[in-house]
């Protein structure tokens, strides 16, 4: 039943492809000697991306949900003997409105001199996704329509003619389904004519309103005068009447030139020494003119532009498009009403996070087991090895029970629950589950003043909180994004929740039957989340109120249709991604701390090692906390990389008593509570401690580039940190009372 | 003797200490002094052509002044050259006129930043902008005016005056006067006194809203806005200025907002409020929330009874929070038709284009 559907989904675009191998050579970074420089635009999450990945063998972060790539990535490839760069851009809607993250996207477009922009389209949704198009062909002829996801498109029973859609456009237009390759080798043909100038493009201009055609009339020829390599200058004129900053700059300092895809930048422009900037008159003279052309227009002219590009792509669809059955398929809708649901909404978003981490704890405790057990034989024929080659006893130490113990243990303790927990993550993120958590949470994020894309950037930092940092480019209001940077810390990141785990089964479910242990564990590790959820919106609502005062702005989110998650991709991602990312982060980060605490536990000073006596002087402090002074030097240990707290503790107690290896976690229960005397209070306060302190230094880094400010660089390290002083000496002192 | 010079010394010291905050007291004072000019050029520039005699009462009541400090002050503008004292009124000089302009300039275009793009509500802009008017350059004010896309009025619907302008104008007759019965549309509110302004907005009246006046008594005025029955008593409604609705802008009095619109009715947008402007204004526009289009609202947050919801648009589902939904205006579209009228809804949007 299945084959059948499959075959005909393929001959559906290209009969002859089963067979042809797709003749693009992946050159993954090597971006020498490019001859064709081709960028990739398209609206949001319409798969650029992987058909970037596709084409370079590069490893783009991919997801179902718009905003994903906030960034832009080059690679190469070549083709048909012709080397090409390719820059993915993030997705954007409009060339027109210009925010933040669009930005990026559109300079690209306009400076970057491409010589041929592929437009990604999303075959099921065209009609949104001919707004842009008809945009960049203002812009430039040189253009290919890659019309994506017609996989999708079939299955919703919509039939795009794309040789009708090509003459509407007037440029062409390649079916293709990124994720499998189908029509790629058709898609780069395509893309070579364009570039060698060997079809003949005939670009659609979009109508305009009379009096802006009047002003667009009387401005152009004089752009096209004083800027005669310029491609573009009906767009130039509109973008001048519109109050482009950066195309006003342009025509302003004379750089205009910049725009035509291949000429050098013409020396129009004299530099005039007195204040270093570029003059440039007729210019000048130009961008007074749109100024005065523009009143003379209504005032909404910018609305009539967007109704009138509408109106024309809907017009296009209507010809082209022919969509059999309902627009959404019904099933879309019942879930997306399950899990927005008012009772069973929330519970089952729980559920989820729930269910994905006793997977995570089922399934990790016995490769954890296995790989420590693995690892220590090693070090034990390490240390065997050097002693019989005869090597100081201090030179054996610091490398195998300081640096290599490090590593080992976080090798194995973090390993494992990584490689599990993330591809179940990614699986929720590529069938485009996020976006409807963000929708379902909006309402508390409007309340404490923020915005409820915060939900998205929170998601991210479950994998890396640097990683989350960097998604809040996707939040407009420049208020709410530091809002969301400074409060992403509370979301407990990878490095963080193997010690969640860990705290979990050790101690709460040691108390049930074995039976229960793994339910129980993952429930308190959810338990430990929510509090980070609870304190992410208490201090969204206290910055509202005071650091960053004022009200919640607007909120656009955009729910993408749920899609079959690439499952194939998402285990390569996740494991060997992560896997090297790991051991990378493991050897830069861990490896230097063994030695550190090596050192530390094994100079002597007065009976006592150094360990001991920072432990000794930081214990009061750390009773205080419901903690005790190991833990506390532990964390100021691991300040670079939060992966190595749990690690440096079993080291450190460990190497102060006699226990050598603690390989199960029944062993780790005997080391922290027969021998270190953790109670139930320790394991809470830590919990909380792990959820609330100060993010890791990489995090810190991210947040003062992100904001380019020393000032919140340190309240986004300073104020996690005090509220986790002061949360875990509330419970202390709570505890102390009651017990 | 050793006693006067340990005196000395340490009042030299202090004298150090104290320098750096001597010089920023006098910096402070001297800030002071340029805001108070320029907020006096402000009100003259506002009086436009009136000439009043008691110059110095009106400045001493505006800005908070003794009527001493106030002829202190119109001595000090016309010792810099700013205004001529004639007889017995003031006239501005060209150069005041222009510092004026650039003031005002600067202050309604930092209300539209506040208002549109920093999301701060609309009773707090007038104040954050008295005091950011004083620190702009008319560079900034340049940047300023292309980044909100030249808009032609404040949020209060004050207009903007270009650089370059001779004067502003104040459009618009007091509701009081407008005749019953013809569609107005709001084009400014006083801002000052507080209370007031407050109060029509409370009644959700700001710029650009469109009112019909029902029934006028003494007490007050009965009137229609947006589908709402609002009662103004006459010393409210004396402070809100309206003019006739534009040819092409869409009349929503009478319609209904997109948040009114329950779960699975296809309606047509009919257009957007005016009040959302900048970046949010034309990102619903690329949205495809444009006059003509389809929507439907197919997905209501429960937990924020509906807020956000998600509405189907031209193939995509967008989720929009009620603030937003609220300023999109929409007509119903027959059910039977639906899809013809989609069709013929871009017609006229296309038809319309072509007229406007
Ligand atoms: N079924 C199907 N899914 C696809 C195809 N191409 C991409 N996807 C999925 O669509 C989602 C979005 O893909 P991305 O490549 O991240 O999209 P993007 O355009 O880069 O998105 P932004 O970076 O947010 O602008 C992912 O979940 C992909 O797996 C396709 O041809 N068929
Ligand atoms: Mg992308």
């Amino acid at each position: 039943m299945k084959t059948p559907t499959k075959t005909r989904a393929r001959t559906l675009l290209t009969p002859e492809c089963e067979a042809c191998p797709l003749f693009v050579n992946q050159l993954g970074i090597d971006l020498s000697n490019w001859d064709y420089l081709v960028a990739l635009a398209g609206n949001p999450n319409t798969g650029k991306s992987t058909l970037f990945n596709r084409l370079t063998g590069l490893k783009q972060h991919v997801g179902n949900w718009p905003g994903k790539t906030v960034t832009r990535a080059e690679g190469g490839f070549e083709f048909n003997g012709k080397r090409y760069k390719l820059v993915d851009l993030p997705g954007t809607y409009s060339l027109l409105s210009a925010s933040v993250e669009e930005e990026v996207a559109r300079d690209f477009i306009l400076f970057g001199h491409p010589d041929v922009v592929v437009i990604v389209v999303d075959a099921t949704a065209l009609e949104r996704n001919l707004n842009l198009v008809l945009q960049v062909l203002e812009i430039t002829d040189k253009v290919v329509v890659a019309l994506n996801l017609m996989d999708e498109a079939k299955r919703k029973g919509i039939r795009v003619e794309h040789r009708r859609l090509a003459r509407e456009l007037g440029v062409p237009v390649v079916p293709i389904v990124a994720r499998t390759g189908e029509g790629i080798s058709y898609l780069m043909q395509a893309v070579e004519d364009v570039a060698a100038g060997r079809v003949p493009l005939r670009p659609r201009r979009v109508p305009l309103s009379p009096s802006l055609r009047q002003a667009v009339d009387k401005l152009a020829p004089r752009v096209q005068a004083i800027f005669p390599d310029v491609s573009a200058p009906r767009w130039v004129a509109i973008r001048l009447l519109d109050g482009d900053l950066s195309v006003e700059e342009a025509v302003r300092t004379g750089q205009l030139g910049a725009l035509a895809p291949t000429s050098p930048r013409p020396a129009l422009a004299t530099p005039t020494p007195d204040d270093g900037h570029v003059h440039f008159p007729e210019g000048e003279a130009l961008v007074q003119q749109a100024h005065e052309l523009r009143r003379s227009l209504a005032a909404d002219f910018r609305d009539r532009l967007v109704e009138a590009l509408y109106a024309e792509a809907s017009r296009i669809t209507r010809a082209v498009v022919q969509a059999e059955g309902s627009r959404a398929s019904s099933w879309e809708e019942r879930i997306d009403r399950l899990v927005t649901h008012p009772v069973w909404g929330l519970p089952l978003m729980l559920l989820g996070l729930a269910v994905a981490f006793w997977i995570t704890i089922v399934g990790a405790n016995y490769p954890s087991e296995l790989l420590a057990r693995f690892l220590f034989t090693v070090e034990d024929m390490g240390v065997a090895l050097f002693q019989r080659v005869g090597l100081p006893w201090w030179i054996t130490g610091f490398f195998w029970q300081g640096v290599y113990r490090g590593l080992a243990w976080v090798v194995s303790v973090m390993l494992p629950p990584m490689a599990i927990f993330f591809p179940i993550f990614t699986i929720l993120e590529d069938l485009g589950y996020l976006p409807r958590v963000a929708f379902n949470l909006d309402w508390l994020f409007k309340r404490v003043g923020a915005h409820g894309k915060q939900a998205l950037t929170m998601t991210m930092g479950f994998g890396c909180n640097a990683a989350g940092v960097i998604a809040t480019r996707i939040i407009e209001s420049p208020r709410e994004r530091l809002i969301a940077i400074l409060t992403n810390n509370f979301v407990p990141c990878n490095g963080r929740w193997p010690t969640l785990i860990m705290l979990g089964t050790v101690f709460v479910a040691a108390a049930f039957p074995p039976g229960l242990s793994a339910l129980i564990a993952a429930g308190s590790v959810v338990a430990a989340v929510v509090v980070g959820i609870v304190f992410t919106f208490l201090t969204s609502w206290l910055l509202s109120r005071t650091l960053l005062r004022g009200e919640a702005s607007a909120f656009t989110l955009e729910l993408p249709p749920y899609r079959r998650p690439d499952i194939k991709r998402i285990l390569y991602t996740s494991l060997i991604d992560r896997t090297i990312f790991v051991l990378w982060r493991a050897v830069i980060m861990a490896a230097p701390a063994g030695g550190v605490i090596w050192i530390l536990a094994n100079i002597y000073v007065g009976g006592a090692s150094l360990a001991q006596h920072i432990a000794t002087f930081l214990d009061p402090f750390g009773r205080l906390l419901g903690l005790d002074g190991v833990i506390l030097l532990a964390y100021i240990i691991a300040i670079p990389a939060n992966e190595i707290v749990v690690p440096t503790m079993i080291m450190i107690y460990s190497g102060a008593g006699a226990m050598v290896e603690a390989e199960s976690l029944a062993e780790l229960r005997t080391l922290f509570v027969d021998q270190a005397g953790w109670t139930l209070l320790t394991a809470i306060s830590l919990m909380l401690f792990a959820v609330l302190h100060n993010p890791c230094s990489t995090t810190i880094l991210t947040i003062w580039k992100e904001t380019r400010s020393l000032k919140w660089a340190t309240v986004g390290a300073l104020m996690p940190l005090s509220i986790a002083f002061l949360v875990t000496f509330l419970v202390a002192r709570a505890w102390y009372l009651f017990f | 003797m050793s006693d006067v010079t340990g005196v000395l010394v340490v009042l030299g010291a202090l004298a150090v200490l104290a320098a750096p905050g001597l010089l920023r007291l006098k910096e402070a004072y001297r800030l002071r002094q340029r805001e108070t000019v320029e907020d006096a050029l402000k009100v003259l520039i506002e009086l436009g052509e009136q000439r009043p005699a008691n110059m110095a009462d009106i400045l001493a009541g505006r800005l908070h002044l003794s009527r001493r400090a106030a002829l202190r002050l119109i001595q000090l503008l016309s010792e810099r050259g700013l205004l001529r004292v004639e007889d017995d009124h003031v006239r501005l000089t060209p150069l005041g006129r222009a510092l004026g302009l650039h003031v005002v300039r600067a202050h309604r275009l930092w209300e539209c930043y506040l208002s549109d793009d920093a999301a701060v509500p609309l009773k707090d802009v007038h104040r954050l902008a008295e005091k950011a008017e004083h620190h702009l350059s008319p560079h900034d004010v340049r940047r300023l005016e292309a980044r909100m896309g030249y808009p032609r009025y404040d949020p209060h619907g004050d207009p903007i005056p270009r650089e370059g302008d001779e004067e502003v104008d104040r459009p618009g007759t007091p509701l009081t006067a407008w005749p019953v019965g013809t569609p107005a549309r709001i084009v400014h509110v006083e801002d000052e006194p507080e209370s007031l302004f407050a109060q029509v907005l409370a009644e959700g009246l700001t710029p650009g809203t469109q009112v019909i006046v029902v029934e006028r008594s003494p007490q007050g005025l009965h009137l229609q806005a947006d589908g709402n029955d609002i009662w103004l008593a006459t010393v409210v409604a004396s402070h809100v200025h309206v003019a006739p609705v534009p040819q092409d802008l869409p009349q929503t009095t009478g319609n209904m907002t997109l948040a009114e619109v329950p779960e699975g009715m296809p309606v047509k947008v009919v257009g957007l409020s005016p009040e959302v402007r900048g970046l949010l204004r034309r990102r619903l526009l690329d949205l495809g929330f444009t006059r003509g289009a389809v929507v439907e609202p197919v997905l209501r947050s429960s937990f924020g009874r509906g807020d956000p919801t998600a509405y189907r648009v031209r193939g995509t589902l967008i989720a929009l929070r009620r603030e937003q939904a609220q300023h999109i205006f929409v007509e119903p579209v027959n059910q039977a038709h639906q899809e013809e009228h989609h069709e013929n809804a871009d017609e006229n949007a296309r038809a319309h284009t072509v007229n406007t």
